[in-house]
């Protein structure tokens, strides 16, 4: 039987048969068939020489090889958006499963640290510093702030106040000279206040009493006074260490120079609020 | 495998490099030329990291690979046809009938050689030869061709046979018809 000459596909038989019988696509009868017949074994001898001959390609130049490789791995590269210069320089480093979940907690501190600067910055920007004209314009904007004249019978002090009464912020109050009054909640953490330089934040308080004798790591009386910090609730013998709010009240904290304990005052009546030992 | 595809670089490496040699001679025997081989497998390689993601594992990746390689070798030579110069063309439709008549192979002017065999492989047509080559270098089987094809089983077993049958004869013919001289080719000083 003759091929189809009309049809691209056709193929005659022995041809088939014996291309099948190559890959093993044959039944046992078509098996015999070529076996027995010289001319089909001839078709398959030639069949097997080109099946010989398309194996036998030349080696791949190293350099066509690598390029090619480090074409696909910049594809990869490009493709996953992580840029690798060698392949082991690019395995990823096994990320800590602690590491991912603490992931969000540290975007949300850092987001937070960010705001609060920016607020912080702004308000500075906004308030100029010490200059009187600024810090009126920084009061007048500011519900915590009083003006003197605002105030009854509380002693003026030049600069911004702190009211008493005044609603609390979380992290701290901003004073009109753009400082924080560092908000305490525990007695601990009147150690980890650090003795205020003279520029510390003004507030109101009664007059000053007398100097205290100065001692390392607290500032004396008089520098507080310099300051224009309410020293009345600074005793003799006492140094001025910082002026903060202690559960929500403004104060002083204040160190025994001799035993090292620390105090915080109510910067409105001299109270102790609490005290704690060195 | 499965880390390549999960994204690890180093396997992707390992994976395309293992490939690449036998990818290539797919290439090379598809184009019949070392150049165009040379771009069909490196954009073969690219094609497979692209597509790697969703290679779904319903073939070998071995043969997943060469239908890739042959897509690319078949897109480089009709890239090469579009180009100026093309002096084949005649030499192909010759070796397209000859491919649908084994008889009329007599004329092919082909050696054993491995040189020579790209040539006859080149002048034969895509259709004959893509198969021929997938099954006898890249050692796929009917199914697997007709599917990376997406041609019939049954076409794809006529057309490895004739392709076969085209270039078997082509090389008995040339072998029996050569000159000495031309039976070797590199002379001894």
């Amino acid at each position: 039987m003759n091929p189809d000459p009309r049809d691209p596909d056709a193929v005659h038989p022995d041809v088939e048969l014996a291309s099948a019988y190559l890959d093993g696509h044959v039944t046992s009868v078509e098996r015999d068939r070529v076996l027995t017949s010289p001319g089909l074994q001839i078709q398959v001898e030639a069949m097997a020489a080109v099946r010989a001959g398309l194996a036998d390609v030349p080696a791949v130049p190293a350099a066509v090889r690598e390029a090619a490789l480090a074409a696909a791995l910049a594809a990869f590269d490009e493709q996953s958006g992580s840029p690798a210069l060698h392949p082991l320089a690019s395995v990823p480093a096994p990320t800590r499963l602690v590491s991912r979940r603490r992931a969000p907690v540290r975007i949300l501190t850092g987001a937070a640290a960010a705001a609060v600067v920016l607020v912080l910055g702004a308000v500075v920007l906004n308030s100029g510093g010490t200059d009187s004209s600024s810090s009126k314009s920084a009061r007048e904007g500011d519900p915590t702030f009083q003006t003197p004249q605002d105030r009854s019978g509380g002693a003026e002090v030049a600069g911004s106040t702190v009211a008493p009464s005044t609603p609390q912020a979380t992290i701290g109050s901003i004073n009109g000279a753009g400082e924080v009054v560092p908000n305490l909640d525990h007695p601990e953490q009147l150690f980890t206040m650090l003795p205020s330089a003279p520029s510390t934040p003004r507030v109101d308080g009664p007059p000053p009493q007398g100097p205290a004798p100065a001692s390392p790591g607290t500032t004396s009386a008089t520098d507080a006074d310099t300051a224009g910090v309410a020293t009345s609730c600074i005793d003799p013998g006492q140094g001025f260490v910082a002026v903060v709010r202690y559960l929500g009240t403004p104060a002083v904290v204040v160190q025994d120079l001799a035993s090292g304990a620390r105090q915080a005052r109510d910067l409105a009546t001299c109270a102790v609020l609490v005290e704690i030992a060195s | 495998m499965a880390a390549a595809q999960a994204g690890d670089r180093t396997a992707l490496d390992q994976l395309l490099r293992r490939h690449y040699d036998r990818v290539h001679a797919v290439c090379r025997r598809i184009t019949g030329s070392e150049a165009d081989a040379a771009d069909a497998a490196q954009e073969a390689m690219i094609a497979m990291v692209r597509s790697l993601p969703r290679f779904d594992g319903r073939s070998t990746f071995g043969t997943w690979a060469y239908r890739i390689a042959t897509n690319a070798s078949l897109d480089e030579l009709r890239r090469r046809r579009r180009r100026p110069a093309v002096a084949r063309t005649d030499g192909e439709e010759r070796l397209h009938q000859e491919a649908a008549d084994p008889d009329a192979g007599m004329q092919i002017d082909a050696v054993a050689t491995r040189d020579e065999l790209d040539s006859a492989l080149a002048r034969l047509s895509d259709d004959f030869r893509v198969p021929v080559v997938l099954r006898d270098l890249a050692d796929l089987d009917y199914a697997e061709i007709a599917a990376a094809l997406d041609v019939p089983i049954g076409t794809v077993k006529s057309r490895i046979a004739r392709g076969r049958a085209a270039l078997g004869e082509a090389l008995t013919r040339t072998a029996g018809n050569q000159p000495p001289d031309r039976q070797r080719p590199s002379s001894a000083p």
